[in-house]
């Protein structure tokens, strides 16, 4: 079985020309790819609204004396907004 | 003769790339520390808390890798104008050589190869500016001052290749000129 040598010759040739064009193309977009490391905190916001995901502050109850339901009116924050299964 | 002209390329591309790299994160950490913007380094990347602080380190980090990216064309461009192996000037050489300078003198494919991959970082960069400053990450006057850097070393440059062609034009003609004369001692 004879082999064609200029024709594997040719072949090798662009095999090798196509991976150095890659390897190129890997080093100039090299610096490129910095400009995607730089990230928003997104972890205490809420991406759509721009809003705390908190709605409200956390309140733990400092007043033992009091129902949670008393405290909550205090703060302003309505039982229904909280929870409304709560009043039903 | 592609595989050494890409031999060469991928020669020149690598200490730019290195030297853009380092300009990104030296003018990061300078610019966080100077104005005292807070960050937090994570697998993903840099984490900052507000899209602001992303807006201002981001454009002035590109600005620092667009001025250094403009100062290495201007010292290739300089040699390609002045030093040319092809159009250098007799006095020239002379004081260069005189000065043990001789480096400076370049032929036109080291001085177009490193030409052309400078200018393919500038006009990469400034694309992706121009693309980050619409979804409003980088300050739009960003690009501009990119693309005008391009604009105005693409036109040196060719202005350069110009020079080279007519030198090109003149050793032919040169080169011809003795056979006329041998023909018309002949006849």
């Amino acid at each position: 079985m004879s082999y064609d040598h200029k024709k594997v010759d040719k072949i090798g040739k662009v095999v090798v020309d196509s991976l150095m064009l890659v390897l190129l193309w890997a080093i100039l977009i090299l610096p490129a790819t910095t400009f995607s490391l730089f990230k928003l905190d997104t972890s205490s916001q809420n991406v759509l609204s721009g809003q705390d995901t908190k709605a409200w502050p956390e309140i733990t109850p400092s007043d033992n004396t009091k129902s949670y339901r008393e405290f909550r009116s205090e703060t302003g924050n309505s039982i229904e907004e909280i929870n409304p299964d709560l009043d039903r | 003769m592609i595989s050494r002209t890409l031999i060469r390329l991928i020669d020149q591309a690598i200490v730019p790339a290195m030297l853009l790299l380092c300009v990104r994160f030296v003018s990061m950490v300078l610019l966080t520390y100077l104005f005292g913007i807070k960050f937090a380094i994570s697998s993903g990347g840099f984490t900052f808390s507000s899209k602001e602080d992303i807006l201002f380190i981001n454009s002035y980090s590109t600005l620092a890798m667009i001025v250094i990216l403009g100062t290495g064309l201007l010292y290739i461009l300089i040699k390609a104008l002045y030093f040319h192996d092809t159009h250098i000037s007799p006095q020239l050489t002379t004081k260069v050589f005189h000065h043990r300078l001789s480096t400076l003198i370049q032929s036109s494919f080291e001085l177009y190869s490193q030409g052309v991959i400078w200018l393919i970082y500038l006009y990469l960069i400034s694309t992706i500016s121009l693309i980050l400053a619409v979804f409003d990450y980088v300050h739009f006057w960003i690009p501009v001052v990119g693309f005008i850097f391009s604009g105005v070393a693409t036109l040196v440059l060719i202005m350069d290749v110009e020079k080279e062609l007519e030198s090109t034009e003149d050793s032919y003609v040169e080169e011809e000129s003795p056979v006329d004369i041998n023909l018309e001692a002949k006849k």
